[in-house]
């Protein structure tokens, strides 16, 4: 119980980072609060949403995924490529394969961490970034893919009602992904599995949880979801390119979990945190493009930001070791 | 895990002694057969092309043209390469080097990710050495091949202006959705694209501009910002390539106010052809990739058989619009076909 009180008063204190983000903003730009913006907002936090829920498993179990975005990119390349040069047409197969090998990329990294033993998934992962930065522009040939099925294009481009411009399909489906995963890490017996095996992955393997299998399974996820970003990023730009392979997406990713109050030690981390987290990175995005800002001073914000959520994850971290000393000292 | 060990170990033994014994092979071959240069009369010559990347669909292009010059002229052997992204410098500075101190290399071709570093590299070396796409500020380099960024820019700049008067407005206001924000040739695009817009009459909003580095999806969200900052409408959204300027495009379509905007990109790849035929992006500013690749290989040949080059050898940007775009696609398929 105490737990959850700690973690509810972090995540008090990040809902008033975004609404004081919020309200500067709105007293910059009037246009902030307009209805339309904030469809944007809910458009552009939806990219990053997919991929936090891959990162936040993988954070949990005191592992990181460095190739989401790379992921997302490959797969969108692949099926930009089949598009072009098999001439499949069909929305629902291309998307199919998509999953299929985005999925088939978190296995691999998966089987990397657990099964050949790599020492952290940090290199790994590194490592798989830059294959998938390459396949993705071979399979292309380095092209620019533009033209896709309207299926394809449906989840990031698809608005339902007309409040705004219309609310985004993909922000909806990442809200009932987030329930879905809410429930799934606190009810079923596998999220809390994720859970202990960050926690202690030595104790959980002695209590009888094949933590190899664990593991696989979040880098499965995270693949997947990869793939889901993927799709939705060819709805929102229509195109897929290979040389975005290189974009700092996980950045943002990891970020967004942080500011969530997920922990590089692993066993923390929240669904409804790193919702939190996505938003105020794309409220940051949102209000950097409405200002008209420079690169040089978004480069140093979102820098600040990522900074101060690691600080806010070491201090928290420092804290709790301080409260069980306490604790153990009764 | 020892046997694993022996057995890399093993390849990598294997795949030395393979790479030692065809040289091996080679050298008897070269001994017995009269070289090139003694059967057909041509001396032969090594060039070493170093592009910014060879990984967009617009390098492939030059990499096609200096290709192509070597299958015309079977004396020239060209050996293309270059950085895995635009931003690579050091990839780069490091092939640079390598060559440089190549001995069997003839000439050079390079199209510099950073000049004034290439200006410092090259200092002494005496073979010919021909700049492409960029130009090198350096005595060493004997020629330039290509069109200015800002020249291209310029004439983007301008046709776009003129077609949104064209389209009824009155007010030829223009925003950029700029790439990397200090990258030589988005500032160089974005000096042109003003000049251009300034010189049609139109105004160049550098306060606004918006910087998304060259990815599509963060174009997505500079138009939306744009869009709600200016909900009346904007004559022209330049774009600094066509990833951005198609995905602007797509993010103002079925707003009212921005059915009249021209969408301008630059680079006039297969997509964007497609795209503007489609009517999404307006129009394209291209350069004449294939023909860089072509003639820059081809100067650094005619410097190496002792003529003296023109200090700058044009290869003309051009726009596609919707007149011209499915010839232009016709003609980017068949290079790389």
């Amino acid at each position: 119980m105490t737990k959850k009180k700690s973690g509810s008063g972090f995540q008090l204190g990040t809902i008033l980072a975004l609404v004081i983000m919020c309200v500067f903003l709105a007293l910059s730009n009037s246009n902030f609060y307009s209805p339309s913006n904030i469809m944007s907002i809910f458009k552009q936090t939806a990219f990053n949403a997919f991929l936090a829920v891959g990162m936040l498993l993988c954070l949990i179990t005191a592992g990181i995924d460095l190739s989401v975005g790379a992921n997302a990119v490959f797969c969108a390349c692949l099926m930009g490529a089949l598009k072009e040069s098999f001439g499949i047409n069909s929305g629902i197969l291309l998307m199919l394969i998509a999953v299929v090998a985005g999925g088939l990329v978190g296995f691999i990294n998966g089987t990397l961490l657990t099964r050949l033993h790599l020492p952290h998934p940090f290199v790994s992962t590194l490592g798989m970034k830059n294959v998938l930065w390459g396949m993705a522009l071979l399979v292309t040939s380095s092209k620019m893919i533009n033209n896709f099925p309207k299926s394809v294009e449906f989840l990031g481009n698809q608005t339902i009602g007309t409040f705004g411009g219309g609310f985004p399909v993909g922000f909806i489906v990442i809200l009932v992904l987030y329930v879905i995963m809410h429930i799934f890490l606190g009810k079923t017996a596998l999220g809390r599995s994720i859970y202990c095996a960050g926690g202690n992955m030595e104790a959980s393997r002695l209590s009888g949880i094949n933590t190899a299998n664990v593991l696989t399974f979040c880098y499965t996820l995270s693949g997947i979801m990869a793939a889901l970003a993927g799709i939705y990023s060819i709805g929102r730009s229509g195109i897929c390119n290979g040389a975005n392979a290189t974009q700092p997406y996980d950045t943002d990713a990891i970020a967004a979990c942080i500011i969530g109050g997920a922990s590089f030690t692993g066993g923390k981390g929240t669904m409804f945190g790193t919702m939190l987290g996505c938003l105020i990175i794309a409220v940051l995005r949102n209000g950097f493009a409405m200002l008209s800002i420079d690169s040089s001073v978004q480069n140093i914000v979102l820098g600040l930001v990522i900074i101060l959520a690691v600080l806010m994850d070491v201090i928290r971290a420092q804290m709790d070791a301080k409260r069980r000393r306490l604790a153990a000292g009764k | 895990m020892k046997k694993f060990f022996a057995l890399t170990m093993a390849l990598v033994m294997a795949l030395s002694l393979m790479a030692c014994g065809s040289k091996k092979e080679e050298a008897p071959a070269e001994s017995t057969n009269p070289p090139a240069e003694e059967s057909s009369g041509e001396q032969e010559y090594n060039i070493s092309v170093i592009l910014k990347t060879t990984s967009s669909e617009y390098w492939g292009y030059v990499v096609a043209g200096a290709e192509a010059y070597m299958a015309d002229h079977p004396n020239v052997h060209v050996e293309v390469k270059g950085a895995t992204s635009e931003t690579a410098y050091d990839e780069q500075q490091n092939m640079i080097e390598t060559d440089m101190n190549n001995a069997d290399i003839d000439g050079y071709v390079i199209a510099p990710l950073q000049a004034d570093m290439v200006a410092n590299m090259i200092k002494g070396q005496t073979k010919p050495i021909v700049a492409v796409d960029t130009n090198i500020d350096a005595p060493e380099v004997l020629s330039f091949v290509g069109t200015s960024n800002e020249d291209a820019g310029k004439l983007g700049g301008e046709a776009a202006a003129n077609l949104a008067k064209e389209r009824g407005w009155e007010e030829i206001k223009c925003i950029e959705i700029a790439g990397v924000q200090g990258d030589s040739t988005n500032e160089a695009r974005m000096r042109g694209y003003a000049a251009g817009i300034e010189a049609a009459g139109g105004t160049f909003l550098h306060d606004e501009i918006q910087y998304a580095n060259a990815v599509a999806d963060q174009a997505v969200t500079c138009m939306e910002a744009i869009m709600q900052n200016h909900p009346e409408g904007i004559a022209v959204i330049c774009a600094n390539n066509d990833d951005m300027a198609m995905a602007a495009a797509r993010a103002a379509a079925g707003n009212e106010a921005y059915a009249n905007t021209v969408f301008l990109g630059f680079d006039g790849i297969q997509s964007a052809c497609k795209s503007i035929l489609a009517g999404e992006e307006t129009m394209s500013v291209c350069q004449a990739g294939y023909d860089m690749g072509y003639q820059s290989v081809d100067a650094v040949v005619r410097a190496l058989q002792g003529e003296t080059l023109d200090e700058f050898i044009e290869a003309k940007a051009s726009i596609v619009d919707p007149d011209t775009a499915q010839e232009r696609l016709e003609l980017l398929q068949g290079y790389l076909a």
